[in-house]
């Protein structure tokens, strides 16, 4: 097990954070992009958390410190954040 | 002040992990949410009373502000004209029939065609279109803020107005139409000057830029905007969830925020998933929900 200060980590991996943040930025500017187009927004941000939960595993397997339980806690923010997501474009 | 830690906060009660952040307590937050929108949706389908999805935007407010806007300019106050906001509803009511958010129809109607429908024989007029917004201010501050439309709020040549708040779907989406349309009747300017003439030439350019055309006829008078507007429900469920959604979401960024402050300052070293990731993800996904709130106008 790795655990490291998130100091460290970020040190370690910048491009890790950079290549998760370029991602998640083009998925903004796809919403932006689709503004009142609200299926292809929802699947925007549907692969925005794709693609956040396999940078989360990724990263934890380059670190080797993958676990259930940690890919659990990516799974689960990302399908928060689809569910409040999907409600304020369709539970209106 | 325990409890407040243990949920929101690294602290050895939690194993230095907000609560809030725990896979278990996560799972039931994804679980209640979902259980609350599933049952907010069936109540406002079965009880559109108490849930139905209603503006709260009254046309008369509109007026209201559109005029202190105009006496803060030192210009005259438009006079609410029942033609024209027959009209304003109208334009509404073809935007949601024809499923469209344009100044001009996809079958190429323009918004002069309701006004001269309407019976009002105008000299020049104007439309200002604004949908998605909660409240009267926001809206005439939009405008404001917009030259095109601050010109039509502000144009000395109008003497009329008109508007129609409308409720309904729109692109697959609950949405508030607010119609504001602007006009001077025909008969109130005698003669055309030189100078109103080459007004007509700028005119002719798309709206919200104001136009010029004689009408031949006028109708008898329609009902003023305020009866045209739904009147509002008691709660809206997109209000509801658009508060839940917006605090749950926030509560989450302060709560890893203060996770990656806290557990970088105290050089605490733990086997979990990354907190910065998170915060990324979640502060992106609010900037995008804050583009699916704000009000649009054209």
């Amino acid at each position: 097990m790795s655990d490291i200060t998130f100091e460290k980590d970020f040190s370690r991996h910048p491009l890790h954070y950079f290549t998760l943040l370029v991602v998640q930025l083009i998925g903004l500017w796809g919403i932006f992009w689709f503004s009142y187009q609200q299926y292809m927004q929802f699947v925007i941000v549907v692969s925005m958390a794709v693609s956040y939960v396999v940078w989360g595993i990724i990263h934890h397997q380059e670190h080797k410190d993958l676990h259930p339980k940690i890919v659990a806690e990516y799974v689960l923010i990302a399908m928060l954040v689809v569910i409040v997501f999907g409600s304020l474009l369709f539970n209106t | 002040m325990s409890l407040f830690h243990h949920l929101f906060l690294p602290h050895h009660t939690n194993n230095q992990r907000a609560k809030i952040l725990h896979p278990s307590v996560l799972s039931l937050i994804i679980f209640v949410f979902a259980v609350f929108q599933i049952s907010l949706s069936q109540v406002s389908r079965t009880l559109p009373q108490i849930l139905g999805f209603a503006s709260q935007i009254p046309a008369s407010e509109i007026v209201r502000l559109t005029n202190i806007q105009r006496s803060n300019h030192n210009l005259s106050a438009l006079k609410l004209d029942a033609k024209l906001s027959a009209a304003a509803a109208q334009k509404a009511s073809d935007m949601f029939a024809k499923n469209y958010w344009s100044h001009v129809s996809p079958s190429g109607t323009q918004p002069w065609f309701f006004i001269t429908q309407s019976g009002y024989s105008y000299r020049f007029a104007g439309e200002n279109l604004a949908r998605d917004f909660s409240d009267p201010d926001s809206v005439v501050v939009a405008w404001m803020n917009s030259a095109s439309h601050k010109d039509n709020l502000l144009n000395t040549r109008y003497e009329d107005i008109g508007v129609a708040v409308v409720d309904g779907q729109l692109e697959g989406r609950e949405t508030t139409l607010v119609v504001q349309m602007f006009g001077t009747k025909l008969q109130n300017i005698p003669q055309v000057s030189e100078a109103s003439t080459s007004l007509v030439a700028k005119a002719l350019e798309p709206s919200p830029v104001p136009t010029i055309l004689p009408t031949p006829t006028e109708s008898p008078s329609l009902p003023v905007a305020a009866k045209i507007s739904t009147p509002p429900a008691v709660s809206s469920p997109f209000e509801i969830t658009k508060y839940l959604s917006v605090g749950l979401l926030t509560i989450f960024t302060l709560v890893l925020v203060a996770d990656v402050v806290i557990i970088n300052r105290k050089k605490i070293s733990r086997w979990t998933s990354k907190s910065f990731a998170h915060l990324i993800f979640v502060v992106i996904v609010l900037i995008a929900i804050s583009t699916i709130l704000r009000g649009k106008i054209i």
